[in-house]
């Protein structure tokens, strides 16, 4: 068990024009399952091969329960990646690819086996130890590349989008089990990823990077309800956004006056309306009138495209109470005056 | 394909092993002959002489195996040593002058063997390499390492480099992530860059003759002695002992040339 911190972890690689990763600075618990989220491209990998040492920072410390690990080449850290690609050595079957770690470290042929017969237990892949890496599913191939991992007691494990080359239903069983797996094994975890919602299922806590620089960290709730910027707001799907004028408990804007509930002084303010938070019909404060332009069956949810004066909000539904509203009819909404959240005065920029 | 289009390949296929096959047939018979003149079509009579003498120590054909054997030998490792951090670098990497480093590269193969041979048998005399095994093991690496890099840098191409990273994370020090993960997938073109250069050392004759200054025998230079002094059997039988190792390594590659070696192709980049 190993906390994990970075500082002002910086990765500027030579004849780029912007730091591929710009001054991360965040601390992990030991134990703790931490999403790396943010678009393609956006510094999340770089981070991770820092950590691991696969890649020198141009500055920044990186520290193991406090203590610099800079100086440790890659093989002395502990810390094992997980790729997108499962990278299965061709040559090697499955049980010489689970072994690869603990052959390294010079343990004695029985240790391995009997270590390598317990982790395909635990992936379910027992007695595939025979089978020769090509001959494996991308889901099989996955797992084994997990029990690779797991075998060497990393201290600390970096898993890099391991479920984005998989299918949709081995998606959700692969994250199942990666989940259950960290929770009994303890190993501190680092999941790179570019979806949110597979952050916010997998994660206790989410980093948040946009280019290059640590956007928001905290617990996954907080990222969703409490966006500290546009750019998280946005990241998150959450398109309405609404600028205005806080006045002690109402906040005033092109959708009237609305009542809140939150704790800042007057001013001007931008806030964001979850999707999930607006409500059909009238309500017991927050009643606004809307016109329904068009809804998108999603499933469990119908998301509707409602034009409230001249501002355009998305609502999600259930698709039942949806599917009785007329396109183009007005209708109330309401949206309960806890949901109303306001970006933090720092950044007022609304760059609309 | 039509019918008449696999006849014709059949044709082409047989046509094409009459072609390698066919010169080698009076060599064969000049070996064992006992006296063929013009105008029989074959020899009045057999004989196992020219073998006997050529496998004899009179005739100096063993030593002179040993010796082509052993330079081809350390002229494959040397080229190796140096081939391989050349050919990843060419083969993984951009850098600027690429394309001139790659030019440089094949420059030798490009020039006449003779003006290479000429201009350096002035340096290897300065420096006292003439005469010596060791200036003949150097001198092949100038026909040889171009090939050399130029297989290996196309082995690299198709090798990812994130299997390395994959080592040295689960706690492989570059040593034994080199032994136990490049080494293994590049393995099939190693094999094959290193049997050419082994190839092309052992059919070396001009550049053998100029540094090893007549000292440093191998079975080029003794072939030609026998075939410039008349003696068909033996000019027969040693040839045919000189073609030997390119049938072998012709067999032994042919698997790894048929396809994409085996290592490359169970995990691609993605």
């Amino acid at each position: 068990m190993t906390a994990l911190s970075v500082a002002g972890l910086t990765k500027h690689y030579p004849g780029t024009a912007s730091p591929a990763l710009d001054g991360l600075t965040m601390a992990v618990k030991s134990g703790s399952m931490t999403a790396l989220l943010g678009p393609s491209g956006c510094g999340k990998t770089t981070a991770m091969k820092l950590i691991a040492g696969l890649v020198e920072p141009t500055s920044g410390d990186v520290l193991f329960d406090g203590r610099s690990v800079l100086q440790d080449p890659t093989e002395k850290r502990g810390a094992v990646m997980v790729f997108q690609n499962p990278l299965l050595f061709p040559h090697l079957d499955v049980a010489g690819n689970v072994g690869f770690g603990l052959r390294m470290r010079g343990l004695p042929k029985s240790d391995v086996d009997a270590r390598v017969a317990e982790l395909l237990t635990m992936v379910q892949l027992s007695g595939l130890g025979k089978r020769r890496p090509a001959a494996l599913s991308g889901g099989q191939q996955q797992r084994v590349a997990l029990a690779r991992a797991l075998i060497v007691q990393p201290k600390l494990l970096l898993l890099d989008e391991p479920l984005s080359s998989l299918d949709a239903h081995l998606r959700v069983e692969m994250r199942a089990l990666i989940k259950s797996l960290q929770r009994k094994i303890g190993v501190t975890t680092l999941f790179v990823t570019h979806d949110h919602a597979e952050a916010a299922i997998i994660a206790d806590q989410i980093a948040l990077i946009l280019d290059g620089k640590l956007a928001q960290f905290g617990p996954v709730e907080s990222l969703f309800q409490r966006p500290q910027s546009l750019a998280v707001a946005r990241f998150f799907g959450l398109r309405n956004a609404v600028s205005g004028q806080v006045r002690g408990e109402i906040f005033e804007s092109a959708l009237g006056s609305l009542h809140h509930r939150l704790t800042r002084g007057d001013g001007p303010a931008t806030a964001i309306l979850r999707p999930d938070a607006i409500m059909i019909g009238a309500g017991l404060e927050n009643t606004l009138t809307a016109r329904l332009q068009s809804r998108v069956f999603m499933g469990t949810q119908t998301q509707l495209h409602l034009q409230v004066g001249d501002l355009r909000l998305e609502a999600l539904v259930p698709p039942d109470q949806a599917a009785e509203l007329a396109i183009d009819a007005a209708l109330q909404i309401h949206i309960p005056p806890t949901a109303i959240w306001m970006l933090p005065d720092r950044d007022e920029r609304n760059d609309d | 394909m039509t019918p008449a289009g696999r006849r014709l390949r059949g044709l082409g296929a047989w046509g094409l092993a009459l072609w390698s096959v066919l010169p080698l047939v009076p060599l064969v018979i000049w070996s064992f002959a006992h006296g063929w003149r013009f105008p029989d079509l074959l020899p009045a009579q057999g004989t196992l002489k020219a073998w006997s003498f050529a496998l004899s120590d009179t005739s100096g054909m063993l030593e002179s195996f040993g010796v082509t054997t052993g330079i081809a030998a350390a002229t494959t490792v040397v080229a190796l040593v140096i081939g391989l951090p050349a050919a990843r670098a060419l083969g993984m990497h951009d850098f600027r002058g690429k394309l001139a480093v790659q030019t440089l590269i094949l420059m030798p193969v490009l020039l006449p063997a003779i003006a290479v041979a000429l201009g350096l048998h002035g340096v290897f005399l300065a420096l006292g390499l003439t005469n010596s095994v060791t200036g003949v093991v150097l001198v092949h690496l100038v026909p040889s390492l171009p090939y050399m890099i130029l297989i290996l840098s196309g082995v690299f191409a198709g090798h990812d480099a994130a299997f390395e990273d994959q080592a040295r994370s689960l706690g492989a020090s570059p040593l034994q992530t080199l032994w136990h993960v490049t080494l293994p997938a590049i393995l099939p073109g190693v094999l094959v860059a290193g049997l050419f250069t082994f190839l092309i050392s052992w059919s070396q004759f001009l550049l053998t003759l100029m540094i090893g200054g007549g000292r440093v025998v191998t079975l080029p230079l003794l072939l030609f002695g026998f075939a410039t002094s008349g003696r068909n059997d033996l000019t027969g039988a040693i040839a045919l002992i000189y073609i030997l190792p390119g049938v072998v390594i012709l067999i032994v590659t042919s698997r790894f040339l048929s396809g994409r070696p085996a290592a490359l192709t169970g995990q691609g980049p993605k």
